[in-house]
């Protein structure tokens, strides 16, 4: 089952990591290139994977936020 | 004892002279003798009584008494003298008043209370140039409690010092030029207490307008950045009102949103070159840690000088149980805020900094009875129907009081960022009372500037 994840990079490998995500077929839904996060949707297994590739930092689940 | 006189304008005078001695006076022995010598009079030193406390019988019993320790001399009525005083303001740079008559504060009047506060301050600027310790710069306003002279404003303005309490001091700044981003439910752009204001937007909730049909992004704002005079017959509520605004909607009109808008909202902020970004929104923690997409981004944020401010949230249901500060404010690089109220208690709903390596309450602002502009339509959470304006109570509103306010040091003293981070712990109002894990460094507090002493005229 596909979730949305955000994976954070390191500012210099921000377009490998965008490139590499690509090639995996993972579909990307928002790059964030001030902050240097990507937002994907893809199952858990996919994106744990991810966090083995050269100038990934993080990579986590979304969640649900409200007004406080 | 002198007899009681009024002026025209109902101002009791006891009948004496207070005599301001010139600042490069020395004091001591000199001065005395040089009163003496200018004035003709025979007066007393406040040292020749024991620990310098004398009654009205004392100083009845000679022509007066310098107080030696802020060189104002107390002159008994005497024709010798009052010929004299052309030549002690003229010629010596003294300063001669009419003693007047002092009541309780208790017992007067606001009005009334207002006047002897502001005579009270006149004074003690007068002393403090004598002794060489008047500060103009930049400072934080003494506490003189929230309701002394502030007018017209909310009890968190007030207690913030974006109204200043005393007469003396003043607030001069709006946040004018400075960028603030609000990411909330949007905002109402129809809401009269904004016309004409510039104000740039963005929605991040798919099929959603900027538009806010909630109500909570319209109060956040409002509290941040609302005008200093609203019209119509309301007190003031916002603190930036110069500000330049910045409205990310990332949270939908049911007052939800994702990780992913959220972040989105931010990287736009950041891209726009807000300086500081206000999130009156959280997630309640299930696990140990926070999250390091939210911290690596902030930490960025702040090296390159915008600061991230967010609510503490409300999981907490005081005395019994307090919950940890939600996330994304658990972050150590993201500022966050806990609730107060008006008698400066912890707010019931406040999250508490309960771990010592993250997730702590940095700085606390007013959270309980804001008042603030709210949305037309918006959620029955934020009021009854038609209402533009209404309280609320949240670590939301908490978190915009600090915003606002960070505006307004960015303003006065150019810190952004981590420095000015710095800047608004080191000059929070402690809050002793309340352990730091539920008030961090305390009510955070307005820039303000002490006026420069205006002196009176001699009355005569």
């Amino acid at each position: 089952m596909k979730s949305k994840w955000l994976i954070l990079t390191t500012p210099e490998d921000f377009s490998n990591v965008s490139a590499m995500v690509s090639k995996r077929k993972i579909e990307i839904l928002n790059h964030l290139e001030n902050i240097f996060v990507i937002e994907i949707n893809t199952t858990k297994k996919k994106a744990e994977n991810l966090k083995n590739v050269q100038g990934v930092l993080s990579v986590e689940e979304e969640g649900y936020l409200s007004i406080q | 004892m002198s007899k009681v006189k009024k002026d025209e304008n109902q101002v009791e005078y006891t009948g004496r002279y207070l005599v301001l001695m010139p600042e490069n006076t020395d004091t001591g022995v000199s001065a005395l003798g040089t009163l003496n010598s200018i004035s003709g009079l025979n007066l007393k030193s406040s040292t020749e009584f024991e620990n310098e406390v004398f009654t009205t019988k004392d100083l009845d019993s000679c022509d007066g008494i310098l107080l030696e320790n802020i060189g104002v001399a107390i002159v008994n009525k005497n024709p010798n003298f009052e010929v004299g005083i052309g030549t002690m303001t003229e010629d010596h740079n003294m300063i001669v008043e009419k003693e007047r008559v002092v009541y309780a504060i208790d017992k007067l009047n606001p009005e009334a209370k207002n006047y002897m506060h502001g005579y009270r301050d006149a004074v003690n600027v007068l002393s403090e140039m004598l002794l060489g310790d008047a500060e103009t710069d930049t400072i934080m306003a003494e506490d003189e409690g929230i309701n002394a002279a502030a007018v017209g404003a909310t009890w968190g303005l007030k207690a913030t010092k974006v109204v200043p309490s005393s007469l003396l001091f003043s607030n001069p700044y709006s946040g004018v030029n400075v960028k603030v981003a609000i990411l909330d439910t949007g905002f109402d752009f129809n809401h009269p207490d904004f016309v004409g204001r510039p104000i740039v937007q963005r929605s991040f909730i798919p099929g959603e307008a900027t538009q806010d049909l909630h109500g909570h992004g319209t109060h956040c704002t409002g509290t941040a950045c609302g005008p200093i005079n609203p019209p119509g017959n309301f007190e003031r509520y916002g603190i930036a009102h110069k500000a330049n605004i910045y409205i990310g909607k990332v949270l939908s009109n049911a007052g939800s949103g994702t990780d992913g808008q959220i972040l989105a909202g931010i990287n736009w902020a950041q891209g726009q070159g807000c300086k500081v970004i206000s999130m009156s929104l959280g997630g309640r923690v299930t696990g140990a840690g926070f999250s390091a997409i939210y911290e690596n981004t902030a930490l960025n944020l702040l090296n390159r000088g915008t600061l991230i401010v967010a609510a503490a949230g409300n999981d907490s249901n005081r005395p019994g149980q307090i919950n940890p500060v939600s996330h994304p404010a658990n972050c150590p690089s993201i500022m966050a805020v806990g609730a107060v109220d008006a008698q400066m208690n912890v707010a019931r709903f406040s999250n508490g900094g309960l771990f010592l390596a993250y997730g702590a309450v940095d700085i606390v602002g007013p959270g309980v009875g804001v008042f603030s502009s709210v949305s037309t339509p918006h959620s029955p959470n934020m009021g009854p129907v038609g209402i533009q304006r209404g309280n609320a109570n949240g670590t939301s509103m908490a978190a915009p009081h600090v915003a606002g306010i960070a505006a307004l040091w960015i303003e006065a003293s150019s810190l952004t960022g981590r420095a000015l981070w710095s800047k608004l712990l080191s000059t929070a109002k402690p809050l002793p009372q309340h352990p730091t894990r539920d008030v961090g460094a305390g009510l955070v507090q307005a820039p303000n500037k002490r006026r420069l002493p205006v002196r009176w005229p001699a009355p005569f």
